[in-house]
């Protein structure tokens, strides 16, 4: 076991999933069935890295890359293939319940919540399970109903709130019995603009009152940006980079990925330090070098350019950025 | 223990909120069931057959067995559903024994159905055939019997749904077992109702210490009944526990999320 001062300790942690691999068609069903093939998937791959107490630490990467399990591991829900972990001195899959009392979760796409229920009767049951006593209970709910502004909602059915609503109540949840570590798996997926920034607030706000360490895990840019102190990016199973999150913005998201679509067509785009990604009638991409161009002239040129209808500005896909990463590595 | 006991009290809740628009709605469709079968047996002179049977306790029989059938609330495709789907991380992330948390929900929605089909079946059950047949002590043991019942059902049920760890789909096995239950349980008709060979072996196996013995405990008490009721059902508890517990630590290794 790793023993360390550190609140979270990763030393080469693998995992390796087996797969079952079945030909199409109906002979390819009865070939599964007698001679079953199994494909080996090494989900994360020999991992290493250590988190201090308090510390935001965003964990990004693409589908498929091993975020989701590595939060899964320091758990206690998955058994790795090999390597070692330590969550507050803890082995999680070795003593799951032990670890459980310590750590909050939520996991974005699977809900913790009783959908039929008000979320007020959720937080009672946790309450129970946690082994909270009433008083420090009550107490407890009602600073973070204030804090996460969850009040007016409580005792509707967690089924008719807004996904927005919902993930605020997931957080409450989580953070009900005081857990000095808070996984949030992919918290952003699915919100609105709008439900984002409430939530990033939120997240910031816990972590700098509470000294919570918290790893999040997601696939927007802005989440790492606005709320991490440190990125980790993840791919294939390997980490292929790990910094502060403002050394990261320096090397690595200095552009930005502007989407127009004008109500009618336009002449071509043209301005030092932007290149047109795209242009058709319906819609203009253009990549802007925010280090040679500042992003606001951009945006004057464009619309006194194109008669817009819409615009989205973003930063690069996780993708490109890991493309970045692995050339300027080479 | 607290846990265990607020999941029962917030699974009871939830299943609650519809309570008249699904349990009780549900529970017609049940008694409309019982009603045939009764009345097919009261046109075929079916009680006389089975010769241990009066009309009264055959009907009785009838609406326990039901009762019993109808209450469990399907274990099997709620274990599966959360396996395939991945949400059984969100359960196994909590600081409580899993498969005590979900006896626990089990237990709580099987409460709702038991409270809609007795609402219904009693009314229907003097109806038809006054309460001459029912003792003090049928019902106390009964009650005892039917919930050693659905403990029994959740064992095997759980052991079956978490077949789905492996198989991703626990479906058909859910099938093989619901159909077994029926025929050999005796859910409908009293195990009497078999050649004496059929009989004697349906009547040692698990279905019938989970429908028919239980139901033949409220409609003819005895002590002897009860002890070879309570052995069978512990016995077979005991057994199909250690089974289901054993799957369950094996499956918790091979956890594989889906979705990541």
């Amino acid at each position: 076991m790793v023993a360390a001062m550190d609140t979270v300790v990763v030393q080469g942690l693998s995992k390796t999933f087996q797969t079952k691999i079945k030909e199409p068609g109906f002979r390819g069903s009865l070939k599964s069935l007698f001679k079953p093939k199994y494909k080996e998937t090494r989900a994360v791959d020999n991992i290493s890295f250590s988190i201090p107490k308090g510390q935001l630490v965003g964990f990004i990467g693409p589908n498929g890359a091993g975020k989701s399990t590595t939060l899964k591991i320091l758990t206690g829900i998955l058994f790795p293939s090999s390597g070692d972990a330590a969550v507050l001195n803890i082995v999680p899959w070795e003593q799951r319940k032990k670890l459980a009392y310590r750590i909050g979760t939520v996991f974005g796409q699977r809900s913790q919540l009783w959908m039929h229920l008000p979320c007020q009767d959720t937080f009672d049951l946790f309450a129970a399970i946690y082994d909270l006593d009433e008083k420090k209970y009550k107490k407890r709910l009602d600073y973070l109903v204030k804090t996460f502004e969850i009040g007016e909602f409580l005792n509707m059915p967690v089924r008719k709130l807004s996904l927005g609503q919902r993930m605020r109540c997931e957080l409450v949840a989580a953070l009900l019995h005081e857990p000095e570590v808070l996984y949030l798996d992919e918290p952003s997926i699915g919100l609105d603009i709008l439900a984002k920034k409430t939530l990033r607030e939120h997240i910031k706000k816990i972590n700098q009152e509470e000294k919570v360490t918290v790893i999040l895990t997601s696939h927007d840019m802005d989440d790492i940006e606005e709320v991490c102190q440190r990125v980790i990016v993840i791919n294939h199973g390997h980490i292929v980079h790990d910094s502060s999150v403002e050394e990261m913005r320096k090397a690595f998201l200095q552009k930005k990925i502007i989407t127009i679509f004008p109500k009618k067509s336009a002449k071509a785009f043209k301005l030092s330090g932007v290149k047109v990604v795209k242009s058709t009638k319906d819609e203009v991409c253009l990549e802007v070098d925010t280090k040679k161009t500042d992003i606001q002239k951009v945006l004057a040129k464009v619309t006194s350019h194109y008669d817009i209808q819409d615009i989205e500005i973003a930063d690069p896909p996780i993708e490109e950025i890991i493309e970045e990463i692995y050339k300027r590595k080479e | 223990m607290n846990a265990y006991w607020a999941h029962f009290k917030t699974s009871f809740r939830e299943d609650m909120q519809f309570f008249f628009s699904d349990s009780l709605i549900g529970s017609v469709g049940t008694l409309a069931l019982i009603t045939i079968i009764l009345l097919l047996y009261q046109a075929t002179h079916a009680a006389l057959f089975f010769g241990l049977y009066t009309w009264s306790m055959l009907v009785w029989y009838i609406i326990t067995t039901e009762l019993l059938i109808q209450s469990q609330t399907g274990v099997v495709s709620r274990l599966s559903k959360q396996i395939q789907s991945g949400e059984i991380v969100s359960f196994m992330s909590k600081p409580y024994h899993y498969p005590f948390a979900l006896l626990t929900k089990h237990l709580g929605s099987a409460a709702v159905e038991s409270i809609a089909i007795l609402m219904l079946a009693i009314p229907l059950g003097i109806l038809l055939a006054g309460t001459a047949t029912l003792s003090a002590g049928g019902i106390f043991f009964g009650i005892i019997a039917i919930l050693f019942a659905l403990l029994l059902d959740f064992t095997l049920s759980m052991s079956i749904g978490l077949i789905a760890f492996w198989t991703e789909d626990a479906g058909p096995y859910r099938w093989i077992y619901s159909k077994t239950l029926f025929i050999l349980g005796g859910l409908m008709f009293p195990l009497e109702i078999f050649p004496s060979w059929l009989q004697s072996i349906a009547k040692v196996l698990p279905p019938a210490f989970m429908l028919y013995y239980p139901a033949r405990l409220v409609v003819n008490f005895s002590w002897d009944l009860l002890i070879t009721v309570l052995i069978g059902q512990l016995a077979y508890l005991a057994l199909f526990s250690l089974i289901a517990m054993w799957m369950y630590k094996r499956a918790f290794r091979r956890v594989s999320i889906n979705g990541g």
